[in-house]
C-alpha cells in the first residue's frame, strides 16, 4: 500500500535511511556486545585482543566471582533503595509543589517560584553543601543522596506548566461535587498528569541510579556506597591504580573478564525492567490525552 | 464507574506508598540520631585535654584506598586486625578511605580540609598533596609533639625523612617507608631472541643488532613495542643507555635536568633511527598500555619497558596463548658512554599528616608512637602469631587463616622494606619485583627534597613540552635540529629557575 504511494525517489530515500540508521545502531551496539563477549571469555584471550563480538573459551567464572562478591550485592541493594525511595519521594513532592504553584489562588506563588528559580541559577558550592549535610547528621547515610535533591526546580516547572494547562473549571466542578483539596489532587489532577509524572519519574530514577560524586563525598562506610562507585572502582585501569599507595595493589587490578561481568550484571536489571516501564509510560500518555 | 474505581485504587496505592516512605524515613532518623551521637562524642573537649586518656579517644584516620575486598561481615572498621590495634594502642581508631578515583579523592580531601571537618591523621603517598597543605598552612607542626610524645617515632626517622618533610624549620609530616622502590624493567621474549640467534645483549650495538635480527628472522614481529601515547616511559630501556631515565638527577652534588644533557640528543638520534627502520613499533605513537599489553600477550611484540606489576598477568596469559613462549626481565644494555640503570623510587614515600583543625593532634602522635614498633608492624603485616602465621626458622610462614586478613590497608602505617618484600613473596610476585629491583638505580631529585612551590607549579608543563618535542623528533615529524628549539622553549618556560630551585633545596641552601 504504502510503496504505491511513494515515488521512486522517496523509496530510495527510505532505503538509504534504513541502512544508515541500522549502521548507527550497529555502531552503538558493538561496544556493548564486545563487553558481553569479554565477560564470558578467558583472560588470556582478552589480553591478547582476540575477543571481539563472540566469546572465546566460553566460561562463566567471572559471573561467579561478581555475583558472590559481597560488595557488589551490597552496592546493588543500596542503589535500589536510593532509586526507589528517592524516585517515589521526589515525584510526590514535585507534584505537590508543582500543583500548588500552578493554582492562581495560592498567594505569593510568584515569590515562591522565584526562590525555586534562584536555586537553578545559583548554588552554594561544594563546601557549604558539605557542611549542611554534616550538620544535619546525614553523613554516612543513604539519605544524604536522596534528600538534598528532593525537588528539582526544572522538573517542578515542567509539572507546574502541565497543571497550569488543566482548566480551573474542572477543579470547580469537582469541588461542587463535594471533593476536598486532597481528593482533587489525587483523584483528578494526578490521573490527568500521568504522562508528565512518568517523564519526571524516569528523570529522577536515572539521576538517583547514577549517584556517584555525592556518594563519594558524603559516605565513608563502604557498606553504604551505591553501585556506580563499585563499578568505577572495578573499571579503574592499572595506570590509575599506580598513583596508589603501593605497587602491590597495581598487580592485583581486577581481570578484564570480571570488569565486563560487573558492568553486565549491573546493567542487566535495568535493561530487563525498561521495556515494562516503557509500556507503562505509553499507556499513561494515551490516558492523559483522551481525558484532557 | 470503572474509571472511578481505578483512580480510587491509584489513590490508595499512593497513600500506602506515602505511609511506607514515612516509616522508612522514621527508620532513617533513628540511624541518623545514632550517627549524631557518635560525632558528638568525638568532639567532646573533656577527653581531648588529658594526657593519658582513660576513656578511649576516637581518632579519625583518613587513608588511601588500596584495600582488597573485605570478607563478608567485616569492613575497614570491623575486623580482627583493627580490633587488635584498638586493644593494643588504647585508641578507638576509625578508618576512612579516600575514593579510588584520584580526581574525586582530591576534591574530597580539599572539602574536608576547607570545612574544618578534618580527620585527625591523614596517611598519603602523595607529595603534591603534602606540598599543597603545607603551603596553605593546614598542617600541625610536629617538632614539639614529637619531642614530648613521639620518642619511638623519632627513632624511625632518618635525616633524609626529616629533611623532606620540613618547611621553614618545622617538620609537618612523619614519613615512613614503602617497599616498592623499583618499577620498570626491560621485558623481553627470551625464546624469540634465542630463535633469532641473539646471545647476551650487553652494549648499545648489540641491542641494535638484536632488534635487527628479530625483524630479519620474522618481519611480522615488532622488535620493540611502546605506548608512547602515554609518555616516554616505555622507551626507558633505550634512554637508559644514554642518560638516567628520570627527570632530575644529581651528579656530583649538582641537580641536572636529564633532557638537557648532551646524551639526550644522542638518544633522540638513536631512537629516531630505530623508529625509521621499523624496529620500534610504528603504531607506538597511538598505543596505550592496553595496546602494548595486547601486543605482548598475542606474541606480536618481542620487547618493551614495563612495570614489574604488569608482568604476572602478561606472562600468565602469554603462556596460555603461546605455549613455549618465555617472557623475562633482562638486564638492560649499557650505553656507549657507560650509562645504565632504570629509575628508582625513594622507599620513603608515605606522609603521616595531622591537620591543624584536628582537636586530637597530641593523641594522634601518641597513637603513631604506639604503633611505631616491630610488634605492631608485624601484626598489621601478618596478623596474630599462631592464628594467622607461625614462625619457622626465623621466617614467617602464613597459615590458611591469613587469607581472611589480606585487606592490606593497615600496611599504610609504619612499615619496613623487609616486611613489604615478604608480603610480596607470599603473593608470588617476588620474582618479578626482584628482577627489576636489580636494575633500578636513579632517584628523581624532586622526590628527595621538601616541596618547592615553583617546581610543583611548572614541572608538568616542562614534562609536556619535553614529551611533545621528543616524540616528534623520534617519529621524524621534526628534524633532530628541533632539539635546540626545545631547549630554547624550556628556558622560556622558566625551566632554569626550576633547576636552580631544586638545586637549592637539595643542597639545603
Amino acid at each position: 500500500m504504502n510503496t504505491k504511494l511513494q515515488s521512486k525517489g522517496e523509496t530510495a530515500f527510505s532505503i538509504t535511511n534504513y541502512i544508515l540508521l541500522l549502521l548507527v545502531i550497529l555502531i552503538c551496539l558493538i561496544p556493548v556486545v564486545n563487553l558481553v563477549a569479554k565477560s564470558f571469555s578467558d583472560e588470556a584471550s582478552i589480553l591478547a585482543g582476540d575477543v571481539f563480538l563472540w566469546p572465546i573459551n566460553f566460561n562463566v567464572d567471572a559471573y561467579d566471582v561478581v555475583l558472590n562478591s559481597q560488595r557488589f550485592l551490597v552496592s546493588f541493594q543500596n542503589s535500589i533503595i536510593i532509586t526507589v525511595t528517592g524516585t517515589i519521594l521526589n515525584v510526590l513532592l514535585t507534584i505537590f509543589t508543582g500543583y500548588a504553584l500552578s493554582r492562581s489562588r495560592l498567594r505569593g506563588a510568584k515569590a515562591i517560584m522565584m526562590l525555586y528559580v534562584f536555586t537553578m541559577l545559583f548554588s552554594a558550592g561544594i563546601i557549604p553543601t558539605y557542611l549542611i549535610i554534616k550538620e544535619l547528621g546525614l553523613l554516612n547515610s543513604l539519605w544524604a543522596l536522596i534528600l538534598p535533591s528532593l525537588v528539582s526546580p526544572f522538573n517542578m516547572i515542567i509539572v507546574r506548566l502541565y497543571f497550569y494547562g488543566i482548566p480551573d473549571s474542572l477543579e470547580e466542578s469537582a469541588k461542587m461535587d463535594g471533593a476536598g483539596n486532597l481528593r482533587i489532587l489525587f483523584q483528578i489532577m494526578i490521573p490527568l498528569a500521568y504522562p508528565v509524572i512518568a517523564t519526571i519519574a524516569l528523570f529522577c530514577a536515572v539521576e538517583y541510579w547514577n549517584s556517584y560524586f555525592d556518594a563519594l563525598m558524603y559516605i565513608n562506610d563502604s557498606g553504604r556506597l551505591p553501585l556506580q562507585v563499585f563499578l568505577r572502582e572495578m573499571l579503574m585501569s592499572v595506570s590509575d591504580a599506580t598513583s596508589n599507595i603501593d605497587m602491590l595493589s597495581s598487580a592485583d587490578v581486577p581481570q578484564e573478564a570480571i570488569r565486563g561481568a560487573t558492568v553486565v550484571a549491573a546493567t542487566l536489571p535495568i535493561v530487563i525492567v525498561y521495556p515494562f516501564l516503557q509500556r507503562f509510560f505509553v499507556k499513561g500518555m494515551v490516558l492523559g490525552a483522551v481525558k484532557g | 464507574m470503572g474509571m472511578n474505581r481505578k483512580t480510587k485504587k491509584a489513590g490508595i496505592v499512593l497513600l500506602v506508598l506515602l505511609l511506607a516512605v514515612g516509616v522508612l524515613a522514621a527508620c532513617g532518623n533513628t540511624n541518623n540520631a545514632g550517627n549524631g551521637k557518635g560525632a558528638g562524642a568525638t568532639a567532646d573537649p573533656t577527653t581531648a585535654a588529658t594526657d593519658a586518656p582513660k576513656e578511649k579517644v576516637t581518632l579519625r584516620i583518613l587513608g588511601e584506598n588500596n584495600v582488597e575486598e573485605f570478607p563478608a561481615g567485616t569492613d575497614v572498621n570491623n575486623n580482627v586486625i583493627i580490633n587488635e590495634l584498638r586493644e593494643r594502642t588504647g585508641y578507638d581508631i576509625q578508618w576512612e578511605l579516600l575514593p579510588k578515583d584520584p580526581e574525586v579523592a582530591r576534591q574530597k580531601l580539599n572539602v574536608l580540609m576547607a570545612s574544618g571537618d578534618t580527620p585527625d591523621l591523614i596517611i598519603m603517598n602523595d607529595k603534591a598533596v603534602f606540598g599543597n597543605f603545607v603551603q596553605q598552612g593546614l598542617l600541625t607542626p610536629l617538632n614539639d609533639l614529637l619531642e614530648s610524645d613521639g620518642p619511638d617515632i623519632k627513632g624511625t626517622l632518618s635525616e633524609d625523612q626529616w629533611k623532606s618533610a620540613s618547611f621553614d624549620d618545622q617538620i609537618f609530616a612523619v614519613r615512613t617507608v614503602n617497599f616498592s622502590s623499583a618499577i620498570n624493567g626491560l621485558l623481553a621474549r627470551k625464546d624469540l631472541l634465542a630463535a633469532a640467534g641473539v646471545g647476551e645483549i650487553k652494549t648499545q650495538e648489540e641491542f641494535y643488532q638484536a632488534l635487527k635480527a628479530l625483524k630479519a628472522k620474522d618481519p611480522s614481529i615488532i622488535p620493540y613495542a611502546a605506548n608512547l601515547a602515554q609518555g616516554l616511559t616505555s622507551l626507558d630501556a633505550i634512554a637508559s643507555m644514554f642518560y638516567p631515565p628520570v627527570d632530575y638527577v644529581q651528579q656530583d652534588g649538582k641537580v641536572v635536568y636529564t633532557p638537557l644533557l648532551p646524551a639526550a640528543k644522542e638518544f633522540l638520534a638513536f631512537a629516531n633511527k630505530l623508529y625509521a627502520e621499523g624496529l620500534i613499533d610504528p603504531e607506538a605513537i597511538v598505543s596505550k598500555s592496553e595496546n602494548l599489553k595486547e601486543k605482548l600477550v598475542s606474541g606480536q611484540a618481542a620487547m618493551s619497558t614495563l612495570g614489574w606489576y604488569e608482568e604476572p598477568s602478561i606472562s600468565k596469559a602469554l603462556a596460555e596463548k603461546k605455549p613455549g613462549a618465555e617472557m623475562v626481565f633482562m638486564a638492560p644494555p649499557v650505553g656507549d658512554n657507560g650509562a645504565a640503570g632504570f629509575s628508582r623510587n625513594s622507599t620513603t614515600a608515605k606522609y603521616f599528616m595531622i591537620p591543624k583543625a584536628s582537636k586530637h593532634a597530641r593523641e594522634a602522635v601518641q597513637f603513631l608512637n604506639s604503633v611505631a614498633n616491630d610488634e605492631i608492624i608485624n601484626m598489621i603485616s601478618f596478623g596474630i602469631n599462631g592464628t594467622h602465621y607461625e614462625t619457622k626458622d626465623g621466617k614467617i610462614a602464613a597459615l590458611p587463616e591469613q587469607e581472611n586478613i589480606r585487606y592490606r590497608v593497615y600496611y599504610n602505617m609504619f612499615d619496613t622494606v623487609e616486611l613489604g618484600l615478604q608480603r610480596l613473596e607470599q603473593k608470588g610476585f617476588a620474582p618479578y619485583f626482584e628482577a627489576v629491583d636489580k636494575t633500578a638505580k636513579y632517584e628523581n631529585v624532586v622526590n628527595l627534597v621538601p616541596p618547592v612551590e615553583l617546581v610543583d607549579k611548572t614541572n608538568q608543563e616542562l614534562i609536556d613540552l619535553r614529551n611533545e618535542y621528543f616524540l616528534k623528533i623520534i617519529t621524524g615529524a621534526l628534524p633532530l635540529s628541533a632539539y635546540d628549539e626545545y631547549v630554547a622553549k624550556f628556558k622560556q618556560l622558566g625551566g632554569e629557575a626550576v633547576i636552580e630551585a631544586l638545586n637549592a633545596a637539595y643542597n639545603g641552601t
